[in-house]
């Protein structure tokens, strides 16, 4: 069930009702999600459903037999990563890698005729899959016990919250959650209310303004060029910031709703000064996924400069394979790869994140430093958005500066639609806090939320659009 | 241990707690639940404020889309002063298809079109209550509607949501829409929720805020026009295409026939004639025989609205056009318009002709003198005419004339004159110039004259028409 539509409201409105109706009874309450989340999965495609449960239950197991016993450990690690991977492969990545297959051959002039399996990608794949893992793997490194329960487990990898586009939960944060008395207090509703509020006005107002001006040019690339290309692609940077951080956003909120905490998935990642503060900014859950169970694993930065730089540049193509099987999303973690080795090649100033001004060349530095990223960032997302090599090509080198009939009215609607992004971020950098609204005055608290509520009435598309990462 | 009051006031304001009373401060700053509350009601207020406001801007700065341009002529009767002779209401099929100049020419007086594409009968029933509650009864009113679609509409819920027009302003107009189930309640929230209704709107025009309040409808004026037609590309005319709503069933709505009933009713009491005018017909259809049931069926349904006196159908059966006369299957294409008009109009005064039979004076055309004997093309020749009255009374009317290719009928017109008025006492005269000013005469050629004496009886014509042959030579 996706967030922006009118079945979600419904079902969340429901599922609040039978959730504070048991009343400190948590485990009851489990239950309920645990149900709620199955169906709401099911609304989408019933038939999917069988994975999700197979993909828990073998993690489970995976998980007790990693509690159970210690020397095989890594055994039982292994077969759980196989197995989960091997689900994701098929359904993911096997279209794309037999079709690349068959291109390989035919460059040699070769036609070969392998099994075409049309498989539908199951939604959220890509989330529960990698939420799953975490289990055996939290298990294996010590961080986390065995769960005697079962559903308590199932819930945390079909949270309906998370299930389709994360954030990328841990269990050795969510479990402890679900297995306490839950503290709904009036701080956490109006924090789970603001969350739910802006996350809507971030996807359906922002992303999906925007994503007009970007779907105009990339759907009809050939007819575009100069400036109206580079707004489209800044345009994307916005949208795609505003979708899976409204998303994330609606996730949390709704979360606190019934008294949970979800990882902060992004802090205002457009200001990082380097790579690796984009990408402690940027979908946070993911990348930290990906470092502590990928990076780390095949050696992080304990094996001298190379086999470091070798496995930053690996853990960044897989995250570029993860969003998609496409080539164009290899290409794009090949590039942040590759801006992370460079970057690290100045040593800590390249990887500083201090952000104090000493005086007018530090505020100059900063500023410049920002930009470049920032600059590098985009030049990242419109090979993320490219859908052919074609489309890529013919996008950088029509680039240029020179404006057509609808120029203008893109940069006028643009700039709209993202001054109220930049105004929030600029009132989250200040206070430090994403939630910042639900803490000030209830008056003034109603009054924004009052602004919130109408700019998504009158500003949103009537036709939204599906959230970007859904797709991943 | 201080007290619980003692304990908010230090909380919020510790330098003023004894000076701030508790009720104040838990109102200002309301803690917990009340807090979570207080800010929902307080959305709730300012989106119900919001919404107000709007409301508010939609009256004074209506939206302007293809649905709404009927209040631009609802606007158009608030805004004049007098009103006309001729109204012209209908759809699209009246837009494109008939020339209000040549009804001006012939019927007397002025004419206006209030016709806007895809619109129903029931809307023309409103318009026309609107106009005669505050100008009283035209002389005429022609309804041009496509047949069957248009007679089948229910009511717009996007028209009567209009923000600047108010609630039940259809019953004022003395003709209510037949409701559905449900459909009061669509249409209050459509009406006055209009951050939602109209959001695509003020989304808009928030956006390019620099014309806020520059979005008010200008008002329809009477016009003089002779040329419509469509002018866009031509539509595949193929009648194996068009049979599902070409010749489908003629199932008119229960707001048609109410309205029709209305109109029809009204005519009578306020002793106008109205005027039921059918669309254009395509040869290949009707000879093929697939639009004779619909046209049977429509006609025997208009019938129960009929009568000698007020209320008629224009039809003539022979009319028909070609594919390359028609840009689609009911509106015709520039210029070919001039024939379905004459032909609705030749109708219309032979009706008029005959309810005035016996009440007209004797009129006759006494001298035609044209300012050369030949002329150059592109020229605007002017004709000097002379009319006598051989009756006993006076007269009062108007003379309007044509030129068209010798031979042809009135609705091949090339060029016309506008109509000059008259007064002319019992046995008297009067000299009256004309100019053949709208049209061309860019072929050489000859050309006839026709020229139409029209004088008034009550409120109705009665025609002489004089045609005069090769009376125009263009070199």
């Amino acid at each position: 069930m996706i967030f922006t539509s009118w079945q979600f409201a419904i079902f969340l409105l429901v599922v609040l009702v039978g959730y504070f109706s048991l009343y400190r009874k948590w485990r009851w309450q489990n239950i309920l999600l645990l149900v709620a989340s199955y169906v709401s999965y099911a609304y989408w495609d019933w038939r999917f459903l069988g994975l999700v449960i197979g993909i828990t239950v073998v993690n489970y197991i995976a998980g007790w037999a990693v509690s159970r016993h210690p020397m095989k450990k890594r055994l039982w690690l292994s077969l759980a990563i196989i197995f989960s991977i091997l689900a994701l492969g098929i359904f993911k990545y096997f279209n794309f890698f037999e079709d690349s297959l068959v291109e390989l051959f035919s460059l040699f002039g070769l036609n070969i005729d392998l099994i075409s399996l049309k498989l539908i990608l199951p939604l959220g794949i890509s989330y529960f899959t990698f939420m799953a893992i975490t289990y055996p793997f939290d298990i294996y490194r010590d961080r986390l016990q065995h769960t005697r329960n079962i559903l308590d487990y199932a819930l945390f990898v079909s949270f309906f919250p998370t299930l389709v586009s994360g954030p990328l939960e841990r269990a050795a944060h969510m479990l402890p959650q679900f297995q306490s008395l839950r503290q709904v207090t009036s701080d956490k509703i109006n924090e789970g209310l603001w969350l739910i509020a802006w996350g809507f006005f971030q996807k359906i107002v922002i992303a999906d303004s925007v994503g007009l001006i970007v779907n105009q040019v990339y759907n009809n690339y050939t007819e575009f060029y100069g400036m109206d290309i580079i707004i489209a692609v800044l345009a994307y940077t916005v949208q795609i910031l505003a979708d899976l951080g409204g998303y994330t956003d609606i996730a949390r909120g709704v979360a606190r709703l019934f008294g949970f905490d979800l990882f902060l998935n992004f802090n205002v990642p457009y200001i990082a000064l380097n790579p690796s503060d984009f990408w402690s900014r940027w979908h946070i859950s993911m990348s930290q996924w990906f470092r502590d169970y990928l990076y780390i694993p095949l050696g992080g930065n304990r094996k001298g400069k190379f086999r470091t730089s070798l496995n930053l540049f690996i853990t960044m193509v897989l995250v570029g394979l993860w969003h998609g099987a496409s080539w164009t999303f290899i290409i794009w973690g090949a590039w942040h790869g590759l801006l992370q080795v460079v970057y690290r090649q100045f040593g800590e100033r390249g990887r500083s994140t201090d952000r104090t001004i000493h005086g007018w060349w530090s505020l100059v530095s900063l500023v410049m430093r920002t930009g470049l990223m920032l600059i590098l960032v985009i030049a990242g997302w419109a090979v993320f958005r490219a859908t052919s090599f074609e489309q890529l090509a013919y996008l950088y080198t029509n680039m240029g500066f020179e404006t057509s009939s609808i120029t203008l009215n893109s940069i006028w609607s643009l700039f709209c639609f993202t001054l109220p992004l930049i105004i929030v971020q600029i009132f989250q950098i200040k206070t430090n806090s994403p939630v910042y609204v639900a803490r000030i005055n209830p008056w003034l608290r109603g009054l924004v939320f009052g602004v919130v509520i109408v700019g998504i009435i009158v500003f949103s598309q009537r036709e939204v659009a599906r959230f970007i990462y859904q797709g991943f | 241990m201080p007290k619980r009051e003692e304990q908010v006031n230090n909380q919020v304001f510790p330098e003023y707690k004894n000076a701030i009373p508790v009720w104040f401060s838990k109102l200002c700053c309301p803690k917990g639940k009340a807090g979570v509350i207080t800010s929902i009601l307080v959305a709730i207020v300012f989106v119900l404020l919001v919404n107000a406001i709007s409301h508010k801007y939609l009256e004074a700065q209506p939206p302007d889309t293809h649905a709404f341009s009927v209040f631009t002529y609802f606007r158009g009767i608030q805004t004049w002063d007098t009103g006309v002779d001729i109204l012209i209401l209908g759809d699209s099929t009246g837009r494109v298809n008939l020339e209000e100049g040549s009804f001006s020419d012939r019927l007397g007086g002025q004419a206006v079109k209030f016709t806007v594409g895809g619109t129903s009968l029931l809307m023309d029933a409103w318009m026309l209550s609107a106009y005669v509650e505050k100008f009283g009864a035209p002389d005429s009113v022609i309804i041009s509607h496509n047949s069957p679609t248009s007679y089948n509409f229910m009511h717009s819920i996007e028209f009567m949501a209009a923000p600047h027009l108010p609630w039940n302003y259809w019953n004022e107009l003395g003709i209510a829409p037949a409701w559905q189930e449900g459909e009061l309640i669509e249409l209050f929230i459509t009406k006055y929720a209009v951050l939602y209704s109209y959001g695509d709107i003020l989304r808009e025009r928030f956006i390019n805020f620099w014309d806020l309040f520059d979005y008010a409808v200008k008002p329809v004026k009477p016009t003089n026009e002779y040329f419509e037609g469509s002018t866009s590309k031509q539509r595949a005319m193929d009648i194996n295409h068009k049979r599902d709503y070409y010749t489908g069933e003629f199932n008119p709505s229960a707001d048609t026939t109410n309205a029709l009933s209305f109109m029809s009713t009204l005519a009578r009491e306020k002793h106008f004639q109205l005027y039921i005018v059918f669309q254009p017909e395509w040869d290949e259809a009707v000879n093929s025989g697939i639009r004779k049931s619909i046209l049977d069926a429509q006609v025997q349904y208009l019938s129960q609205f009929t009568d000698s006196t007020y209320v008629h159908i224009i039809r003539d059966d022979s009319l028909t056009f070609t594919k390359e006369q028609m840009q689609n299957p009911n509106h015709l294409r520039p210029g070919v318009t001039h024939i379905k008009t004459e032909s609705d109009l030749s109708e219309i005064i032979s009706i008029q002709n005959s309810l005035t039979a016996g009440q007209a004076q004797p009129i006759i055309l006494d001298n035609v003198q044209l300012n050369r004997n030949k002329y150059k093309t592109g020229k605007q020749p002017r004709i000097s005419l002379t009319v006598s009255n051989l009756g006993t009374a006076d007269v009062t009317g108007s003379v309007s004339c044509l030129a068209k290719p010798s031979g042809n009928t009135d609705g091949y017109w090339v060029s016309r004159a506008s109509a000059v008025t008259f007064e002319i006492e019992a046995g008297g005269n009067v000299t009256l110039e004309l100019k053949l000013s709208v049209g061309e005469l860019d072929i050489a050629g000859v050309y006839d004259l026709v020229v139409f004496l029209r004088q008034d009886v009550g409120n109705l014509s009665n025609e002489v028409r004089v045609e005069l042959p090769g009376e125009l030579v263009i070199k």
